[in-house]
């Protein structure tokens, strides 16, 4: 099988502002009721007899919270043209491909597969500059508002429990908030699917496919971020309002998740000279992923 | 054991006054401003220094120590304590001078004894004494220093043992006359101790007086590892002790309380020596002689004491004031209570005349439950450990524990199921049975538990000898004892068999080996009826009938048997069972059975059996008519089918309950709405506010701690019983004054998300499960800079520091602030938590950052409040460190040793990309 890349619709930066109802059927409950400590996932979690009552009574509370929130929910992507060169992937002005306008660099695995299977970078699912064909790569970030200042005005009044859920709840819909836009990127921008789960994969950087935090940077200012949402990253390119995400777009039917892991000295060295940066830098920004010496 | 010389002169001495006990010798000590050149003359070889080894001075400053004891006694103390307390071989490993061991107890007690005479030959009116120090060691045999693996332990009862006869050997030979087991936070350490004394005493030829003297290490007036101290009387009752006592951690006021219930409940002397107060935040002591004098005053009026003394921060001058007090006052009156029986868990259970029957949960045995066979068999200790918890919340009042299975190793499984139980406080509270038809699996278990356990069973199958000897041991280890009615012939199966083995064992345990009545639990078999054999009809009526012969001839003893064995024909019929074992109970209780062995889950009230099965069950029990037993196999088929599931509907019950019991169920099960209605009546009837939040709220919070913590409550619950609290502290707080609300705090954490991050709903959930467990927190919130961490560690005078991060970089944002910690000469713990910290980063990377302190992760927020309990504890908390430290270094040892895994060159890892297949 071999796969062409599919041009977008449109490479124009996409805002899109939608409503709480149209994300919060995308919510992963799984992940919120992790956070509150029961195990498994849901619906499986409700018929735990261990676990059920208080599980059904936390959802029921959640439900009722979840109705009164008024989040602000504010997203921004597009679909860029890219090609990849070696582990970067170069971002282009235009479809003449012929000035770089930026440059994300990934990790390649290094670990020893018993399996004989591939030693994946993100950059693999972009076809090489080499190659000749174009290629494109889909960026966004979402932010949903208001968050901190429920879970304050809770807590204001004593009820630890009302801003935890509401602080839960927020962060939720932020991950619904991506999938929403992932979804509608790959249909509206990209001509891909229709609407429903979309093909392809959407990492973020500083988690285990591409660990450095710092290429959030290069989203930013791609998607005029600060602007065009409000959202600001800190000195360690936290997000803030906290419940938000940002990602890279990979559409390539086989892209996949997978973790670095640890890479070797000369790939420090390496990723070092193409992000700029002394070694000292380097080893502080992907600490994670090196071995402890 | 006749007792000695000095055992008399105390009860004359103790008959008509409070003996006064003397004061710190570590205060003291500290006054000399010693040197390592004192501690250590170059007669000791050690790795480390030797300096705060007190001990050791009084081989190479006995001139100090002879001084310490010589102005104590000028001041007017009875009793003098030998430089001692540390002296065993478990503390002076620290130091590498456990060989020493011996040599240091006899200089101490001979110092001491040099004393002593000296004082006697100025003013021979009155008879002075010398008390060997026995401290409890630095290591608990109840409880891990593991937080990760609670039934780990440090030390078990044979190495304190060892230990303690070692100590206890040279400090009678250097001349001590009573042996002070002091500054107990272990009731099996503790258990030890007792049993090394007194059988170094058998050594001897007598019996030297024990007094015992606990620390209460909190507001619910427990030792450390649990038990109240009825519980802990429970347990050293049976070693003759000559006092009971408190001393350390409280200064006398707070000790007050405690004392009276020691003075309640002990038959035997009653002892306190506190601290001159709380220490203050230097660690030292502000209270002045005249001011501990006054506090101790009501302890004379109400005559509470039968010996006072000084403990932490006291000196000559306080033991002056004490005499002075004491002086022509009465002491306390030691009270003649009723015969009865105490078993204890970390509770006391009281079995007397008045009390109920006491069932005894059954389902921990493998042979009876093939459930809890598999679990262990499996290894799957927490389910195991589910079951005994749910014995103790259908009723049991005890939980029998019996392992004795072909394919499992007995005395290991014992010993590790026991110590697993012993971090489950709802079961670790009721008593055990230690069930076991093998003496070394029994033996095993009882040194495992720190309560009184029952065991289970000894008997006369193995002739009279072997019964001697086991019983006597039993009793050195402070166990009640089940008796079986089986000698050399066999089982007993009729009435008069029963009678004849049972008699013969009473006289032999009672009459020839001392043995009180009390402790004895005779089995008189409950055999299947019902079975078709006729010969076995009378099988209930005889155990009946046994019953009541027991009691009418046996004061004080109770009447045993595992009652399922009676309805044994009907397996697999469980309805019919049920309504057996209840009507078999009625009679048997009738006739004196106080204690039987039972599924407490299933248990069905006598009086709603249907009047037809009822009836025709009697006639089976009770041996009526010749065809009982056909006649009730008739209906069992149609008692099974009819048998309802009952519903286990939940009672708004406690809504009925007195208002302290209403306020803590509020909080446990997270009910706001009752906390301002129910308020004003637990303010009215416990007085002052403090009172409701040491109270009813207290003891609602550590309920959810300990259910949390178990892992039987869930987050929502924790986090709602926190808003109750906070809604009861809120109307509490304008009545409430500074110092109080300070005093009921378990320490003060600053908490914080680093610099650089905004992540804080696991940092949120700390908070809220910290200050469920009494920590005040003070939350600083997110993106906080390294410097207004330590800024606020600094001004809060914080016990403890946490950071949360959930991004990378926030690892190392936590290590910059281990490193300022260090530059600050901080001490106080550090945790981190968050979900990129893991144990390997920490012990790698941040505890070699801050080489003062100590660094702790933990992978949840529920195990926070165990690990800085853990951590901070005065008197373990050394322990804990240590051993976090040991664990880190050895993660560092295992990491530098394994070395970094296998990775694939650059180059050749991009020769193996992913091919995308473009076209």
């Amino acid at each position: 099988m071999s796969s062409r890349p599919s041009a977008p619709k449109s490479s124009e930066t996409a805002l899109w502002r939608p409503s709480r109802d149209e994300v919060s059927g995308l919510v992963e409950w799984s992940a919120f009721f992790a956070a509150w400590g029961f195990r498994g996932h849901w619906p499986a979690i409700a018929d735990d007899p261990e676990q059920r009552d208080e599980a059904l009574k936390l959802f029921r509370d959640a439900q009722d919270e979840l109705a009164r929130l008024e989040p602000d929910i504010r997203c921004v992507a597009a679909v860029l043209p890219a090609n990849a060169v070696g582990e970067d992937v170069e971002i282009y002005a235009s479809e003449a491909r012929d000035e770089a306008r930026e440059r994300f660099c990934f990790l390649r695995m290094q670990r020893v597969r018993a399996d004989g299977g591939p030693l994946y970078s993100l950059s693999d699912f972009v076809a090489p500059k080499s190659s000749g064909i174009p290629d494109w790569i889909g960026l966004f970030e979402v932010s949903v508002f208001g968050g901190t200042e429920a879970a304050a005005e809770a807590r204001s009044r004593g009820d630890e429990y009302s801003a935890l859920l509401r602080q839960l709840l927020f962060d939720r819909l932020a991950e619904a908030a991506a999938e929403w836009t992932h979804r509608k990127t790959m249909s509206d921008l990209w001509g891909i699917g229709d609407g429903g789960p979309a093909v392809g994969i959407r990492p973020a950087p500083g988690y285990p496919a591409c660990p450095d935090h710092t290429e959030k940077a290069k989203i930013w200012s791609l998607l005029e971020v600060e602007r065009n949402v409000g959202a600001k990253l800190t000195e360690n390119y936290a997000i803030s309002p906290v419940s938000s995400v940002c990602g890279l777009m990979f559409a390539h039917p086989k892209s996949t998740y997978f973790g670095i892991g640890k890479i070797g000295r000369d790939q420090l060295a390496d990723y070092a000279s193409r992000k700029g940066w002394t070694l000292d830098e380097a080893r502080r920004w992907l600490a994670p992923s090196l071995d402890e010496e | 054991m006749k007792k000695s010389e000095a055992w008399a002169a105390l009860e004359e001495a103790d008959s008509s006054r409070v003996l006064v006990l003397d004061g710190a010798m570590g205060t003291m000590i500290q006054r000399h401003g010693l040197t390592e050149a004192d501690y250590n003359d170059g007669r000791f070889e050690a790795s480390v220094p030797l300096k705060g080894n007190n001990e050791l001075l009084s081989l190479t400053r006995p001139d100090v120590i002879l001084s310490i004891h010589r102005a104590y006694l000028e001041a007017g103390a009875d009793i003098v304590e030998t430089n001692t307390f540390n002296a065993n071989r478990i503390s002076q490993r620290d130091y590498g001078q456990e060989g020493r061991v011996a040599e240091l107890n006899l200089a101490a007690a001979k110092l001491a004894r040099q004393a002593v005479d000296e004082a006697m030959a100025k003013d021979p009116s009155r008879r002075r004494f010398v008390a060997g120090s026995m401290g409890p060691t630095n290591q608990t045999a109840s409880m891990s220093p593991r937080v990760e693996d609670p039934g780990f332990r440090a030390v078990d009862f044979d190495a304190l043992e060892e230990a303690f006869r070692e100590q206890a050997r040279a400090l009678l030979e250097g001349g001590a006359d009573i042996l002070l087991v002091e500054t107990a936070f272990d009731a099996l350490n503790v258990k030890a101790a007792l049993c090394a004394i007194r059988s170094v005493c058998a050594e001897r030829g007598e019996l030297v007086p024990i007094m015992v003297s606990g620390t209460i290490s909190d507001a619910s007036g427990r030792l450390l590892t649990g038990p109240t101290l009825e519980a802990l009387y429970a347990s050293v009752r049976h070693a003759e002790i000559y006092g009971i006592g408190l001393n350390c951690a409280l200064g006398a006021s707070a000790m007050r309380p405690h004392v009276e219930t020691l003075a309640r409940i002990a038959e035997c002397r009653v002892s306190a020596h506190p601290n001159a107060g709380l220490p203050n935040q230097f660690g030292q002591y502000d209270q002045d002689a005249k001011g501990m004098r006054a506090e101790l005053e009501s302890f004379v009026d109400r005559r509470l004491v039968n010996v006072l003394g000084g403990c932490c921060g006291t000196d000559p001058t306080f033991i002056r004031e004490i005499a002075d007090l004491v002086r022509g006052r009465k002491p306390r009156e030691v009270p003649k209570l009723p015969e009865r029986t105490l078993l204890a868990g970390t509770d006391v259970l009281e079995i007397s005349e008045r009390s109920n029957f006491v069932n005894v949960g059954e389902r921990t045995n493998v042979s009876g439950s093939a459930k809890f066979r598999k679990l262990i068999e499996q290894e799957n200790y927490a389910e195991a450990l589910g079951i005994a918890a749910l014995q103790v919340e259908n009723g049991a009042r005890v939980i029998d524990v019996n392992l004795d299975d072909g394919l499992i190793d007995s005395v290991a499984v014992m010993r590790k199921f026991l110590n697993l139980l012993a971090s489950e406080p709802s079961v670790a509270a009721v008593p055990w049975m230690i069930d076991s038809s093998r003496w070394e699996v029994l033996e095993a278990g009882v040194k495992c538990v720190q309560g009184k356990p029952i065991v289970n069973s000894i008997s006369l199958k193995e002739g009279e000898e072997v019964f001697r000897k086991r019983a006597l041991r039993l009793r050195e280890l402070g166990c009640a004892m089940v008796v079986m009615a089986f000698d050399e012939k066999g089982q007993a199966t009729t009435y008069d068999r029963r009678v004849e083995i049972i008699s013969r064992q009473w006289k032999i345990l009672t009459e020839e080996l001392g043995i009180p009545g009390t402790e004895l639990f005779f089995d008189a078999n409950i055999l299947t009826v019902a079975t078709g054999m006729p010969e076995h009809d009378r099988y209930a009526l005889d155990f009946i009938e046994t019953a009541r012969w027991i009691k009418a001839n046996c004061p004080g003893a109770h009447v045993v048997g595992g009652v399922s064995n009676v309805s044994f024909a009907f397996r697999g019929n469980n309805p019919l069972r049920e309504a057996m074992h209840s009507v078999f109970l009625y009679h048997a209780i009738a006739a004196g059975m106080d204690c039987g062995i039972v599924n407490a889950g299933q248990l069905r009230p006598y009086d709603q059996i249907e009047p037809e099965l009822r009836e025709r069950l009697e006639d089976v029990v009770l041996c009526r008519r010749p065809d009982a037993a056909e006649r009730l196999v008739e209906i069992a088929e149609s008692v099974k089918n009819s048998a309802q599931a009952e519903s286990a509907a939940a009672s708004p019950e406690w809504r009925t309950k007195g208002a302290c019991e209403r306020l803590a169920t509020s909080l446990v099960m997270g009910v706001d709405r009752y906390v301002a209605e129910d308020m004003p009546e637990v303010l009215a009837e416990l007085k002052t506010p403090l009172a409701v939040i040491e109270g009813p709220l207290m003891e609602g919070m550590n309920r959810v701690g300990e259910l949390f913590g178990a892992g039987k409550m869930f987050l929502p619950q924790v986090v709602k019983s926190a808003r109750v609290m906070k809604a009861a502290v809120e109307i509490l707080n304008p009545l409430l004054a500074e110092s109080a609300k300070k005093s009921v705090s378990a320490g003060k954490i600053v908490l914080a998300t680093v610099k650089g991050d905004v992540h804080d709903i696991g940092k949120n959930i700390v908070s809220v499960v910290l200050a469920c467990n009494g920590y005040e927190v003070v939350d600083l919130g997110v993106m906080t800079p390294p410097e207004r961490i330590l800024e606020a560690a600094v001004a809060e005078k914080a016990d403890a520091v946490a950071l949360s991060g959930l991004i990378t970089p926030s690892l190392d944002e936590m290590r910059v602030v281990a490193e300022r910690m260090e530059e600050a000469g901080l001490k106080i713990p550090l945790l981190v938590g968050g979900a990129t910290t893991s144990k390997l980063h920490t012990a790698l990377r941040l505890a070699p950052a801050y080489p003062s302190g100590v660094v702790a992760q933990t992978a949840d927020a529920s195990r926070m409040p165990g690990v800085l309990k853990s951590l901070l504890h005065p008197v373990t908390g050394e322990a804990a460190r240590r051993a976090l430290l040991e664990e880190q270094a050895a993660a560092r040892e295992k990491r530098s040793a394994n070395g970094p895994a296998a990775k694939v060159p650059l180059d050749e890892a991009r020769r193996r990309k992913f091919e995308g297949e473009w076209n």
